[in-house]
């Protein structure tokens, strides 16, 4: 909210402490939560993907061959980068109705709730990371320095990832509905993100799949680690451009509709 | 004295909506959107004026719904009013909803933490803190308890522990006087009054009457949305005090037939 009592009255050095703090506190309290009373805790953060990984290069190894190269790495980059999103967004958007005491305390800055559930699922993504690097090292696959460009598309995929949980979640505290159909739609959109084949022939044949940023996400991903190039510059600057003019609508509904959940949720 | 809070013909409106109002887009369909609309509005509150110099205490009584805790949480900014405006000047604490945030599978320790930081503290303030919270709590030999094994009492204690420990210039209280045993009641309603020493400007609703008459400096007496009376403790809860009664007293004679 914009009157945030708490937070307005602060001095913004102050201000930025306690954002960090709060910010902190409640990630933390997240990642703990995920993985109480389970034996292996944060290894499940780990075990996963790699699990996940498994499975799929069984499927796509085995049962229905792929004539992608380097397969392996191209599956994994998919599927760590597809993770981030998807359980993001799932969460983000329950984050409003499922912390309501959170909501309803004078001067809770409430925009930081789908802040947190972005953010604790960069840390599982982060943390699956070095196992993305041992499969690269196993498949030889060359580094170079493109890597540099990597900080560079992971805040990106952040800023995204934010503007549709700010539109996201601003609406599930009227439609309920919504979670349920995002699970339908995020699945249609995995398979039409190019995580599992290679969607440049698709993308000739069916130009409209160009409209999926979670795909030129991806492609940019692979473009850094296995081609060891820089991605292309238009299509990057349009997802640049996309990602902060979501960020921003998003956001202004979220903080627009604020009085309003406070008093429904 | 300048006024901490200033509350201007303070007008709230609720709107009553069909029973079944649709939650998802499936009954919105299949019932028509119009039910989305409201049916009927009411005014919680209406033309409510009043302000608090700095350090004073200012009470609100009156019988459940009268528009108390809307009262409050709009003076808290959480929600918009529909008349009038309200101004507050100082750093904002809540003793509403003790315990925000506390999570069962976490420990006292974890607990603190997080709820502290939730309050409005730095981290580092709580942990400077974090001993004389313990210690007020009295949970010394559970904090490394996960809050599932706590009883209901010990959570409460350890809610407000945290909340007696933010240092606000404005303080809003609803209704946590009835916190734990009377032992700890005691410690809470002594450590309020402290707040108050220091300068803390609180508004407080209550069904205690008689800790509002020993220590506001005025009550407002709500009815219905509405002031129906303002000024000396005293008075306003003699009067709405002497109204209760026959109000229970009625309910007594109807109970006989």
């Amino acid at each position: 909210m914009i009157n945030n009592s708490i937070i307005k009255n602060l001095s913004p050095g102050r201000r930025a402490l306690y954002i960090r703090d709060l910010l902190r506190e409640l990630v933390v309290r997240d990642i703990k939560l995920k993985y109480k009373r389970s034996i292996l805790g944060m290894g499940w953060s780990l075990l996963n993907p790699i699990a996940e990984l498994t499975v799929y290069a069984i499927v796509f190894g085995n049962l229905l061959p792929s004539p992608i190269d380097s397969f392996l790495v191209f599956l994994f980059i998919g599927i760590l980068v597809w993770n981030w999103f998807q359980t993001s967004v799932l969460s983000a958007t329950r984050s409003i109705v499922g912390n309501r005491d959170l909501i309803k305390r004078p001067g809770f800055p409430s925009p930081i709730l789908p802040l947190i559930s972005v953010t604790s699922n960069l840390i599982h993504f982060l943390i699956a990371l070095p196992i993305l690097i041992i499969v690269l090292i196993y498949e030889q696959t060359p580094m170079s320095a493109a890597l540099a460009a990597l900080p560079l598309l992971l805040i990106l995929q952040f800023v995204f990832t934010m503007g549709v949980s700010y539109v996201l979640a601003t609406l599930h505290v009227t439609f309920r509905d919504i979670e349920y159909l995002l699970g339908i739609l995020l699945r249609l959109m995995l398979f039409l993100s190019g995580i599992f084949y290679d969607p440049v022939p698709l993308i000739e044949k069916i130009p409209a799949l160009n409209l999926n940023p979670m795909l030129h996400f991806v492609q940019a991903y692979r473009t850094i680690l296995i081609d060891g190039e820089l991605p292309e510059l238009l299509p990057f600057t349009i997802l640049s451009a996309i990602s902060v003019g979501l960020l921003i609508y998003g956001y202004s509904l979220f903080v627009n509709a604020g009085h309003k959940y406070v008093e429904e949720v | 004295m300048s006024d901490a809070i200033i509350v201007e013909n303070l007008g709230k409106k609720f709107r009553r909506f069909h029973q079944d109002r649709p939650y998802t887009f499936q009954e919105a369909i299949t019932r028509g959107f119009k039910r989305m609309r409201s049916v009927d509005e009411f005014w919680a509150l209406r033309n409510v004026s009043f302000s608090i110099p700095k350090g004073k205490m200012l009470g609100v009584v009156g019988h459940n719904g009268a528009g108390k805790s809307t009262l409050l949480r709009l003076v808290g900014k959480l929600g918009r009013p529909d008349e009038g405006k309200i101004e507050t000047s100082g750093r904002m604490g809540a003793l509403l909803s003790l315990g925000a945030g506390f999570h069962p599978e976490l420990t006292g320790r974890e607990n603190i933490f997080i709820n502290g930081v939730i309050s409005g503290l730095l981290r580092s303030e709580v942990k400077g803190q974090f001993d004389s919270i313990v210690d007020f709590a009295e949970l010394e030999d559970f904090i490394d308890n996960p809050l599932h094994t706590y009883s209901n009492g010990m959570r409460m204690r350890l809610g407000f522990a945290v909340a007696a420990h933010i240092h606000p210039e404005i303080l809003l209280i609803d209704e946590v006087l009835a916190v734990g045993d009377m032992a700890f009641q005691k410690k809470c309603l002594n450590r309020i009054h402290k707040f108050r020493e220091s300068g803390c400007t609180i508004l407080l609703v209550s069904h205690q009457t008689s800790f509002m008459e020993e220590y506001c400096d005025s009550v407002i007496w709500l009815n219905k949305g509405n002031i129906q009376d303002m000024g000396d403790p005293q008075n306003v809860i003699h009067s709405y005090n002497s109204m209760m009664r026959t109000k229970a007293a009625s309910y007594d004679l109807e109970s006989e037939y």
